[in-house]
C-alpha cells in the first residue's frame, strides 16, 4: 500500500512537472521547402526565422529542407498519410491537385481584405487560383524573356540592337543564325522546345499568343483544339524542324560551362535569370555583348507572352493556427525579404514594390526581368491531373515534330485525352468554415 | 532415429533464427506493402483521395487503352533480349580471364570490379558524355576507322541499343564474381582427366566448365533477367524516356504514373503485372533448368 501511495504521488509530481514545462514550451509552425541553396537557409534561420520569432514569441518556426528530387514524392506520401507540415511550397501547375486534395485550406479568407494583393504581378497572384478561389500565396517567379548574343547578331548581319519582337521573326533569324558542320550542330540559331514536356509547355504559352486557352475557366471544356491550337502547335513544329533538323546531332546535353553562356546558343526565347548568372559566372567579359528582348508576340497579335514558374507557399487542413501561419507567409513575402530570398535563389520577387530597392536595381538582371518578362507570365492551367495530361497529350505533339504525324491529328488525339479525363476530374475540396 | 530427427530439428531451428532478421524484416516492411499494393490495383487511387473499387478496371485500361504500357513493356522486353546474353557471356568471358593465374590478378579483379560500386547516376553522366554524337568518344573511333557515325541518345533508333551497349560496361560487376566463384569451384582434377583424354581448350570449356558451373549460370541468367526488366536509372538520368518514348522503360513508366501522375492504384496494377511477368520467366527458366544444369553431388 505505502509502495503504490509513492508511486501514485511520483506519477503526480511528474505530471505537474511536465505540464509546467509544457505550458511555458512555443507551439511549432513547420514549413516545408524545396531546392534551397545553403545560403538560403542559412538567412532563413538566421533572419528571417528570428524576425517572425519576435513578432510571435509564442511560436517558432521548424524550417525542413526537402532535395527537390524527392519533393514529389514526400509530399505525395504526406497527403496520402494527411501528414502535410503546417505551411509547404508546391510547384507552378499544382493548385488544382492541391485544391482537390482536401488537405489545403483557401486563404481567399485572409488575402480578400490585404490591400498588398496590388503590389504582386497579377500572372504571379493568379498561379495558385483554381475553380475561382485563392489556395496559395506566390512567393517567387522564375519569368523569362528574350536574351540575344549581339556581337553574333553583328556576326551574321542582323541589327544587334533589333531583337526579335515575334515568334516568326524569331524563327527567320534562327535561321540565320545556326551553324551546321558536318553532322553536328555548332551554333543553334535560336533555342525551341525538344521532347514532350517543353513542347506542351511552350504549346500552351503559343496558344495564348494567338488568344487561344486550352480548357473554358471553369475547367469544363477543352478549346485548343480550334485554330488557334492549330497554329500554335504548327508554329513549335516549324521551329524544331528548322533548329533540330534530321540527321543533325544537337548540341551535347551536358556541358561544364552551360552552352548559352558558352554563346553555343545565339538566342533564347525561354531565357531565365539562370542564363544571365551563368554568363555572369562562367563568361563576365561577355556580359557587354549580352542583348535583352521581350517576351514574344505572333504575327498580327499583340498580347506579348512567356513562360513563367512560380512557386506558392499553402496552408495545411493540419495546422492548428492558420491565422498565424499567413502572418508567415506575408511577413515571406513582405518586399524586403522577399528580394532577399529571390535574390539568394536566383529568382525574381513577385512584388512591384520591390523595385525601388536599391538591391533590386543595383542586380544586374533582377529589375530588368521585373519590367520586362514579370508582368508577361503566360496563364497556368492546372487541372487536378495536369502531370498526366501533359505527358500524354505532349507526346502527340514530339511526334508531330518528328514527322511521324500531321499537326491536325496530335491536336485531336491530344485534345481526346484531354476531353476523356476533364469530367472525371475531382472537384475542389473545401473545409468547412472556409 | 531420434537423435537423427533431434539433430534436424535443430538444423531447421539454427536455420530459421539466422534467417530471422530478414524474415522478421521481410513481415514487417515488404508483406503488409505487397499486399497493400495487390489490394489497390483494383482501385483508383490517386493522392491524396480516398481509393475507389474499381475490380479489373485497371488492368483492362492497361491492357486495352494504354498505348504508353505496351510501348514500355516492348522496350523493356527488347532491353531484356539484348542485355541479358550479353550480361552472362560477357561476365563469363570476363570471369575467365580473372580466373587465371597471373602476377598481380587481385589488382586485375580489383579494377574490373570498380564500375560496380561506381553510382549508377555517376556511370549514367560519364556514358552521356561518351555516347555524345558531337563530343563523345564513341564516335569519335567510329569516324576514325570510317564506320557511320550514329546520334545514339538523340535519335530513337539508336537510343536502345546505346543503353544496352552501355550495359558492357558492368560486365566485370557482381555477376562476374558470381562466376569467378564458381569457376574456382571446378575441380581441378576433372580438367586433368580430359586433358589425358586430348581434350583442347574448346572441348573442356564445353564438356567441364559449362557443365560443372551451370547452376550458377542458372542463378545468373535469372538475376540478369529480374534486374533488366528492373532497368530504370539509365532512362530517368539519360533519357527520361525519350526520344520519342524509345526509352520508356517500364518501371520508369510506373515511377512516372505513381510519383507524376499521383495514380497509385494504377501503378500498383502495373507493378502486380511486373511481378507476374517476371515470375512466369522465373519458372520457366527453372522448369527448363532440368536440361542443361547440372548439380554435382
Amino acid at each position: 500500500m505505502k509502495r503504490c501511495l509513492v508511486l501514485i504521488g511520483l506519477l503526480v509530481t511528474y505530471i505537474f512537472v511536465f505540464e509546467s514545462l509544457a505550458f511555458g514550451a512555443k507551439t511549432e509552425l513547420t514549413l516545408w521547402m524545396f531546392s534551397l541553396t545553403p545560403e538560403t537557409q542559412k538567412w532563413m534561420q538566421e533572419e528571417l526565422v528570428p524576425q517572425f520569432e519576435k513578432k510571435f514569441p509564442d511560436y517558432t518556426v521548424r524550417v525542413q529542407y526537402v532535395p527537390y528530387e524527392g519533393y514529389r514524392e514526400k509530399i505525395g506520401t504526406a497527403l496520402s498519410a494527411k501528414t502535410l507540415p503546417d505551411i509547404f511550397e508546391e510547384g507552378t501547375q499544382s493548385a488544382g491537385w492541391m485544391a482537390s486534395s482536401g488537405t489545403v485550406i483557401p486563404v481567399d479568407k485572409w488575402t480578400k481584405t490585404w490591400p498588398e494583393v496590388k503590389d504582386f504581378y497579377p500572372a504571379a497572384w493568379q498561379q495558385p487560383q483554381y475553380q475561382g478561389r485563392q489556395w496559395g500565396i506566390p512567393f517567387y517567379m522564375h519569368p523569362s524573356t528574350l536574351l540575344y548574343w549581339k556581337d553574333t547578331f553583328k556576326e551574321v548581319g542582323l541589327d544587334p540592337n533589333k531583337p526579335p519582337y515575334t515568334q516568326e521573326a524569331y524563327l527567320e533569324y534562327a535561321k540565320k543564325l545556326q551553324k551546321v558542320e558536318g553532322n553536328r550542330t555548332v551554333r543553334l540559331g535560336g533555342w525551341a522546345p525538344d521532347g514532350w514536356r517543353a513542347l506542351f509547355q511552350e504549346f500552351e504559352v503559343v496558344i495564348q499568343r494567338f488568344k487561344g486557352k486550352l480548357v473554358s475557366e471553369d475547367y469544363t471544356k477543352v478549346l485548343f483544339d480550334g485554330e488557334e491550337g492549330i497554329k500554335a502547335l504548327s508554329y513549335l513544329v516549324k521551329l524544331h524542324q528548322t533548329v533540330y533538323p534530321p540527321g543533325v546531332a544537337k548540341l551535347p546535353e551536358q556541358a561544364p560551362i552551360p552552352w548559352f553562356s558558352q554563346k553555343a546558343i545565339a538566342m533564347h526565347f525561354r531565357a531565365h535569370t539562370t542564363e544571365v548568372k551563368n554568363v555572369l559566372r562562367y563568361n563576365p567579359e561577355a556580359f557587354k555583348d549580352l542583348g535583352f528582348g521581350i517576351p514574344l508576340r505572333a504575327e498580327g497579335y499583340t498580347r506579348k507572352v512567356s513562360i513563367q514558374w512560380r512557386n506558392s507557399l499553402f496552408i495545411s487542413v493540419n495546422c492548428k493556427n492558420p491565422d498565424v501561419a499567413i502572418e508567415f507567409i506575408k511577413l515571406f513575402v513582405s518586399p524586403k525579404n522577399n528580394v532577399r530570398y529571390c535574390d539568394l535563389q536566383g529568382y525574381v520577387p513577385v512584388r512591384k514594390s520591390a523595385l525601388s530597392l536599391k538591391s533590386v536595381q543595383e542586380s544586374p538582371y533582377m529589375g530588368k526581368f521585373m519590367t520586362l518578362a514579370g508582368p508577361y507570365g503566360h496563364d497556368v492551367v492546372s487541372p487536378p491531373s495536369y502531370f498526366e495530361l501533359r505527358q500524354k497529350a505532349g507526346i502527340f505533339f514530339e511526334e508531330a515534330t518528328l514527322g511521324k504525324r500531321t499537326v491536325k491529328s496530335a491536336i485531336e488525339e491530344a485534345a481526346k485525352v484531354w476531353k476523356e479525363q476533364l469530367p472525371k476530374e475531382p472537384k475542389p475540396v473545401i473545409p468547412p468554415g472556409y | 532415429m531420434r537423435k537423427t530427427s533431434g539433430l534436424m530439428f535443430r538444423e531447421a531451428r539454427d536455420g530459421y533464427l539466422f534467417a530471422s532478421p530478414w524474415i522478421i524484416g521481410f513481415i514487417m516492411f515488404y508483406l503488409g506493402p505487397i499486399l497493400a499494393t495487390f489490394f489497390l490495383s483494383f482501385t483508383e487511387y490517386k493522392i491524396p483521395l480516398t481509393p475507389k473499387w474499381v475490380g479489373l478496371g485497371n488492368y483492362f485500361s492497361l491492357f486495352t487503352q494504354d498505348v504508353q504500357f505496351k510501348v514500355s513493356l516492348y522496350n523493356t522486353v527488347y532491353y531484356t533480349i539484348f542485355v541479358v546474353p550479353l550480361s552472362i557471356c560477357g561476365s563469363l568471358i570476363m570471369a575467365m580471364l580473372m580466373n587465371r593465374n597471373l602476377r598481380g590478378i587481385a589488382a586485375y579483379r580489383t579494377a574490373v570490379y570498380l564500375p560496380a560500386v561506381t553510382s549508377g547516376v555517376a556511370v549514367a553522366l560519364l556514358w552521356m558524355w561518351l555516347l555524345d554524337p558531337s563530343i563523345g568518344i564513341i564516335n569519335y573511333i567510329l569516324g576514325k576507322i570510317g564506320l557511320p557515325q550514329p546520334l545514339w541518345l538523340q535519335d530513337e533508333k539508336w537510343a536502345k541499343p546505346a543503353l544496352i551497349m552501355m550495359q558492357l560496361y558492368y560486365i566485370g560487376g557482381n555477376t562476374m564474381v558470381v562466376f569467378l566463384s564458381g569457376l574456382q569451384g571446378v575441380p581441378q582434377s576433372l580438367y586433368e582427366a580430359a586433358e589425358i583424354d586430348g581434350a583442347n581448350w574448346w572441348y573442356k570449356f564445353r564438356h567441364v566448365t559449362i557443365p560443372m558451373i551451370s547452376p550458377i549460370i542458372l542463378f545468373n541468367l535469372i538475376m540478369a533477367v529480374i534486374g533488366s526488366f528492373q532497368v530504370f536509372t539509365q532512362a530517368f538520368v539519360m533519357t527520361q524516356g525519350g526520344p520519342n518514348n524509345s526509352t520508356l522503360f517500364y518501371v520508369y513508366y510506373l515511377y512516372n504514373v505513381a510519383f507524376w501522375w499521383g495514380r497509385l492504384g494504377y501503378a500498383a496494377a502495373l507493378a502486380w503485372i511486373l511481378f507476374v511477368i517476371v515470375f512466369v520467366l522465373t519458372i520457366i527458366q527453372l522448369k527448363f533448368s532440368g536440361r542443361w544444369v547440372y548439380y554435382a553431388g
